[in-house]
C-alpha cells in the first residue's frame, strides 16, 4: 500500500527544521523588523523602582551570569547601569558565579569607566552619564563562592564576606563611598543580575524576605516563571525576563540596544516555533484520520 | 543712646553665641541586648530633645569596663572604627537616626558613650555636646531562636508523623504506593539495553552532593548499579563534581557487590566530566552520541542544558527517564523523555524500589503533612477572604 | 564498622546541620562556620582528585588509540594550557618593574615626557593623551607641582604602571615605560583564552537548544488529548504574549500571559514547589534518623 504523505512526515529530517530556525535566527539581524519592544507590568515596575531612587542612592548590583546567558540579560545590564549613572548612583558590585569575573571585568572597563550615553549619542536623547571612578563612584568586590550561604553572609555583613577588602586588594575602610555600608539592608536598592542558581532564588529565599530588602530581578525568560511568584508576592519589586524583557528596559531606558536588536529574532523564533507546533499537529491528526479511514475499510 | 548701643551689642553677642552653640546633648541613651542573638550584638538607642542642627553628627562609642569619659575635643575628625584612647568610635551617624547596632566580641562587658557633634565642611569636630555613657553592658547569647518556632514545629510534626506511620508500618503488611511508570520502567529499560548490547547512562545532575536532589539520585543509583550488574550490561556515571563522582564509585561499587558481581565492576565508568555547565552538557552528549546507550537516566538538579541532553538522547534512540525537582526543566524533560518524574516523586523513587515499609511509611508521614498544608491554605484562603491578613506575620515574623 | 560509622556520621552532623537553625547561640555559629570550611577544603581537595580521574580515563585510551582518541589529547592539552595561564607566574621572580623617571635640568617651563610602546594609554594626572599611532613619545609643558603618569594597555590582562612625579620650571622629566604582561584570572592569556575561545564555546551550546525547543515542538507538542491539547495552547499563547510580536498583533496577547503566569502557573508551580520541599524534608529526615541505608548497601 502506498505510504501515506503523513507518515513519511513523521519520518521527517529533523535537521529542516533546524535549517529553518537557522535562517530565522540570522536573517532578522540583517533585515530588522523594528517592531518596537513594549515593556511588560513586570518590567515597568523594575524601571519605575529605579527611577524613583534619589539621587547619589547607594545601589548594589549583583551580577551572577555566564558568557551564555548575555545575550538574554546584558542589555538589561547596560540599560539599567545607564539609568542608575544618570541618577550618579554609588554603585557596589560583586558576583557569586565563578565564571563571572572576566565578565564583570569586561563590564567595569565597557559600562562603568566609560559614558555609556556622553553628549551627543546618536539616538539618544535622555540624560548623559559621565564615566565612574573606581573606588570613588563604584566598587567592585568581586567574587565569591558558598551559593546560599555566601548570599546569607553578604546579608549580616558584606565586609565580612570579602574580608574587608574591594577585588583590587584596597581596604573598605579607606573608600569613603563605603561608609555605612555594611550589609545588604544598607543599600536603596539590590539589582541582581540573575541567570540561574545561585542568583535572584537564592537572594529572595535566604536575604530578601527576611530583610524585607527592596530588590529588582533579571533573569532569563525560562527562569521567569520560577520567579514571577516573588514578584506577585512582592518579594521582588520588578523583574525582567529574558531578552523580551531587556528589550522592554531598553525602550524605558531610551537607549535601543542589543535586547531590541535580538527581540526581532525572538519574534521570528517564536513563529518557527508556532509553526513547528502547528506542523506537528497537523501531520499528526492527518496521520490519525487517515489511520482511522484505512481501519473502517 | 548709650543705652540703645548696649543693648543693641548685648542683643548681637547673643545671636553670635546662639550661633555656635555646643549642640545638646543625647537623653535616653540605651543600650540592651537583641533577641535571638548569637551574642555578638548589642542595640544602642537614644533620643535627643530637640531636632538636630544642620551638620550635627551623632557619635557613638565604646570602651571596656573602667575607661574614663571620652573627651571629644575640636579638630579631631572621627570616622567609626577610630581610637579615642581606650574608646572606639561605633558609628558617625549623621541622617539623624535614633539606633544603631553594634557587633562586639561574644561574653565581653562594654562601657557606652554618645554625643552630638557640630562639624566644619573638611568633617573635624567644631562642638560637642556633653557626653553621655551608660554601662556596662553585655551582649545574651539565645540559646533558641523564638521567631523561628514555627518552623521547628513543622520539622516536628513530618517527624512526628514519620514516628506514627514507621510504627504501625510495622504491624502492617501492605502499604498502597500509587505506580509511579517511570521507576517501573527503570528496569524494563536495563533488560532493553541488555538485549541490544549497549550501556546504560546514569546522569547525577549539576549540583553538589549536599543538594537533596544528587542524595536522592545517589539513593536510586544504588539499586540501577545491582540492577545493571545482575543483567551484565555497561552503567556508565556522569557526575559534574568530582565528590559525587567519589560517592558514586562507591554506591555502585556496592550495587555490583550486592548482585555477586564484583569482578564487573569497572572504576573507569564513573566519570567526572567537568565543573562547568554547558562544557558538561557537550562532554555527556559525547559520550551519548559515541556509545549510544539504550537508556539515558537523569535524575537530578538540571538547569538549561536539560533539553540538550534528552533530545540527543532522543535522536540516538535511547530510552529516557528522567526525574527532577527543578521546575523550569520539567517542561522539556517531558517533552523529550519517554518518563519523568516530576518533583517529590524523585524523593519517593527509592522508597518505591525497596519496597521497604519503613521507607513507605515515611512516604505516607509526607502524604498527612501535605494534606495538613492543604488543610492550612484553605483556612489561609478563606481568613484573607474575611480581611485577617496578620495572623501569618505572627507565626511566621 | 564500614557502614555503621558513615551512618553515625551521617546522624550526627545531619542532626547538627538542623539543629543549628535554631540556636544563635556564637559557640554554635562558630562551630558551623569551621565546617563549613571543613567542607570548602573537602570540595577543594575532590577536583585534584577529578583531575586525576580525567588523566586515569583518559590517558589509556589515548594510549590504546581508541576511536576518536585524538579528541582525549584535546582535552588534556586544554586542561593543561588553562592550568598553565591560570598560575600567576608574573609572582614568581623580580619585583614588577616600574617606569624609570629621568630628572633633568633644561632652562624654560617644566617639560614632561613619556616614553611608552603605541598600544599604551598615557595619562597625566587627569587627562588623557591622544593616541600615538606611531609610537611618538609623548610630550608637553606641565604645571610644576606632583603629578601622577599612569600607563596602561587597552587590552586586559597588563599590569597598570603609576609614576608620581614632582617636577618644578627649569626641570624635564622623561617617564619611561611598559606595562609587563600579567599572568593568572586577570592576565592576558587567560582572559584571551575567556573571551575567545570559552565564551563563544559557552553561547553556542546554549545557543543549540533554539534548535532543540523547535525540534522538540515539532515532534511532542501534539493534541493526544485534553491535557496535551491545553499544554500546546498555553504554549502558543505565552510565546505570542512574551514576545513583541503578540502586543503587535493584539494587546490581548500580552494580557493573556500575564494571566497565566499569574494564575494557573504560579498556582501549579506553588503546588509542586510545596510538595517537592516537604518531600526534601521526609528524604532528609529519614536520612539523618538512619532510616534510608540504600546509599551504604542493600544489606546495610
Amino acid at each position: 500500500m502506498k505510504e501515506h504523505w503523513s507518515d513519511r512526515l513523521q519520518r521527517f529530517d529533523r535537521r529542516w527544521i533546524f535549517l529553518v530556525m537557522g535562517l530565522a535566527v540570522v536573517v532578522p539581524l540583517f533585515f530588522p523588523l523594528g517592531l518596537p519592544a513594549k515593556p511588560d507590568r513586570m518590567t515597568k515596575a523594575a524601571f519605575n523602582a529605579v527611577d524613583a531612587l534619589p539621587e547619589g542612592a547607594r545601589v548594589f548590583v549583583s551580577i551572577d551570569l555566564d558568557p551564555a546567558s548575555t545575550p538574554e540579560i546584558e542589555p538589561f545590564f547596560r540599560a539599567v547601569i545607564l539609568q542608575l549613572k544618570r541618577k550618579n548612583a554609588k554603585l557596589v558590585f560583586a558576583t557569586t558565579w565563578y565564571q563571572a569575573p572576566p565578565l564583570v571585568d569586561r563590564y567595569m572597563r565597557e559600562t562603568i569607566e566609560v559614558a555609556i550615553a556622553p553628549a551627543g549619542t546618536a539616538g539618544y536623547s535622555g540624560l548623559n552619564d559621565r564615566p565612574y571612578r573606581k573606588n570613588v563612584d563604584y566598587v567592585n568586590l568581586g567574587f565569591r563562592d558558598g551559593k546560599g550561604a555566601i548570599i546569607q553572609a553578604f546579608g549580616s555583613s558584606l565586609r565580612l564576606a570579602f574580608d574587608n577588602h574591594a577585588d583590587d586588594g584596597t581596604a573598605l575602610e579607606r573608600i569613603p563611598m563605603m561608609r555605612g555600608l555594611e550589609k545588604l539592608a544598607d543599600f536603596d536598592l539590590i539589582v541582581l543580575v540573575s541567570a540561574g542558581s545561585p542568583g535572584a532564588k537564592e537572594y529572595v529565599q535566604f536575604v530578601g524576605t527576611r530583610e524585607r530588602l527592596p530588590m529588582i530581578a533579571a533573569c532569563t525568560a525560562v527562569s521567569t516563571t520560577d520567579l514571577a511568584p516573588y514578584f506577585q508576592t512582592g518579594q521582588l519589586i520588578g523583574l525582567v525576563g529574558g531578552m523580551a524583557g531587556s528589550a522592554g528596559y531598553e525602550t524605558l531606558v531610551g537607549k535601543p540596544g542589543a535586547g531590541t536588536a535580538g527581540a526581532d529574532v525572538l519574534n521570528i523564533g517564536n513563529i518557527v516555533v508556532i509553526l513547528a507546533i502547528v506542523f506537528g499537529n497537523v501531520v499528526y491528526f492527518a496521520g490519525r484520520y487517515h489511520r482511522r479511514q484505512r481501519g473502517a475499510s | 543712646m548709650r543705652a540703645a548701643a548696649l543693648l543693641l551689642a548685648v542683643a548681637l553677642a547673643a545671636t553670635v553665641r546662639s550661633a555656635t552653640a555646643a549642640p545638646a546633648p543625647l537623653s535616653s541613651l540605651d543600650v540592651q541586648p537583641l533577641p535571638n542573638d548569637s551574642g555578638q550584638h548589642l542595640h544602642v538607642t537614644w533620643t535627643r530633645t530637640a531636632a538636630p542642627a544642620p551638620g550635627t553628627a551623632t557619635v557613638i562609642l565604646r570602651a571596656r569596663p573602667g575607661a574614663a569619659t571620652p573627651d571629644l575635643a575640636p579638630g579631631r575628625k572621627l570616622t567609626a572604627g577610630d581610637a579615642l584612647g581606650p574608646w572606639t568610635v561605633v558609628g558617625v551617624l549623621e541622617a539623624g537616626e535614633l539606633d544603631l547596632t553594634d557587633e562586639i566580641e561574644a561574653d565581653t562587658s562594654y562601657l557606652y558613650a554618645g554625643a552630638e557633634v557640630l562639624r566644619a565642611a573638611d568633617g573635624a569636630i567644631t562642638e560637642a555636646s556633653p557626653v553621655t555613657t551608660i554601662g556596662p553592658r553585655a551582649a545574651e547569647a539565645a540559646l533558641f531562636h523564638r521567631q523561628r518556632t514555627a518552623y521547628l514545629v513543622i520539622v516536628l510534626a513530618i517527624g512526628l508523623l514519620i514516628y506514627w506511620y514507621v510504627r504501625a508500618a510495622r504491624t502492617k503488611k501492605d502499604l498502597y504506593i500509587r505506580r509511579l511508570p517511570g521507576v517501573d520502567a527503570i528496569e524494563d529499560s536495563i533488560g532493553r539495553s541488555t538485549e541490544m548490547g549497549r550501556p546504560v547512562l546514569y546522569v547525577t545532575g549539576l549540583e553538589e552532593i549536599q543538594n537533596i536532589q544528587t542524595i536522592a539520585s545517589l539513593l536510586i543509583l544504588g539499586y540501577v548499579a545491582e540492577k545493571t550488574a545482575q543483567y551484565d550490561t555497561d552503567l556508565k556515571v556522569a557526575n559534574y563534581y568530582p565528590l559525587t563522582m567519589v560517592v558514586a564509585e562507591e554506591i555502585v561499587r556496592q550495587g555490583y557487590a550486592n548482585a555477586g558481581r564484583i569482578d564487573a565492576y569497572r572504576p573507569e565508568n564513573v566519570l567526572f566530566i567537568t565543573a562547568e555547565q554547558f562544557a558538561f552538557a557537550a562532554g555527556v552528549n559525547g559520550i551519548i552520541l559515541r556509545d549510544r546507550p539504550a537508556t539515558n537516566i537523569y535524575f537530578g538538579t538540571f538547569y538549561g542544558e536539560s533539553l540538550l541532553l534528552a533530545e540527543t538522547g532522543f535522536l540516538t534512540g535511547a530510552v529516557q527517564i528522567a526525574g527532577t525537582a527543578e521546575l523550569t526543566q520539567l517542561p522539556f524533560f517531558i517533552t523529550a523523555c519517554d518518563y519523568t518524574l516530576i518533583g517529590e516523586e524523585l524523593y519517593a523513587a527509592s522508597a518505591y524500589l525497596t519496597r521497604d515499609p519503613v521507607l513507605l511509611a515515611n512516604l505516607k508521614a509526607a502524604d498527612a503533612f501535605k494534606i495538613a498544608a492543604m488543610i492550612f491554605i484553605v483556612v489561609g484562603v478563606a481568613l484573607a477572604t474575611a480581611g485577617v491578613f496578620d495572623l501569618g506575620a505572627k507565626v511566621f515574623p | 564498622m564500614k557502614k555503621t560509622l558513615p551512618l553515625l556520621f551521617g546522624m550526627v552532623f545531619g542532626a547538627y546541620a538542623v539543629i543549628e537553625f535554631y540556636i544563635p547561640h556564637h559557640l554554635v555559629g562558630s562551630l558551623s562556620d569551621e565546617l563549613r570550611s571543613w567542607a570548602a577544603i573537602l570540595a577543594a581537595a575532590a577536583f585534584i582528585i577529578g583531575g586525576i580521574n580525567i588523566l586515569q580515563v583518559t590517558w589509556p585510551k589515548i594510549r590504546r588509540r581508541e576511536p576518536d582518541w585524538q579528541y582525549k589529547v584535546v582535552l588534556l592539552a586544554a586542561a593543561a594550557v588553562m592550568l598553565l595561564a591560570g598560575l600567576p607566574w608574573h609572582k614568581l621572580g623580580d619585583t614588577p618593574a616600574t617606569p624609570t623617571v629621568l630628572i633633568e635640568a633644561v632652562p624654560g617651563p617644566a617639560h614632561l615626557v613619556v616614553n611608552a610602546p603605541a598600544d599604551v594609554t598615557i595619562q597625566v594626572g587627569a587627562v588623557i593623551a591622544p593616541p600615538r599611532p606611531d609610537g611618538a613619545r609623548y610630550q608637553a609643558d606641565v604645571g610644576p607641582g606632583t603629578v601622577e603618569v599612569k600607563l596602561s594597555r587597552r587590552v586586559p590582562g597588563y599590569r597598570t604602571q603609576l609614576a608620581p612625579i614632582t617636577i618644578t620650571d627649569g626641570q624635564r622629566v622623561t617617564v619611561t615605560g611598559d606595562p609587563p604582561m600579567l599572568w593568572g584570572r586577570e592576565g592576558r592569556v587567560f582572559v584571551w583564552i575567556y573571551d575567545h575561545i570559552f565564551s563563544p564555546s559557552n553561547a553556542t551550546m546554549f545557543a543549540l537548544l533554539a534548535f532543540f525547543v523547535a525540534s522538540a515542538a515539532f515532534r511532542a507538542f501534539r493534541a493526544r488529548n485534553l491535557e496535551a491539547a491545553l499544554l500546546l495552547g498555553a504554549a502558543i499563547l505565552m510565546m505570542l504574549g512574551r514576545a513583541p510580536l503578540g502586543r503587535a498583533i493584539s494587546d490581548v496577547f500580552p494580557d493573556l500571559a500575564q494571566w497565566i503566569l499569574d494564575v494557573p502557573s504560579n498556582g501549579g508551580r506553588r503546588a509542586i514547589m510545596m510538595g517537592a520541599a516537604i518531600g526534601a524534608i521526609a528524604t532528609a529526615l529519614r536520612i539523618i534518623l538512619g532510616i534510608e541505608r540504600s546509599h551504604l548497601g542493600s544489606d546495610a
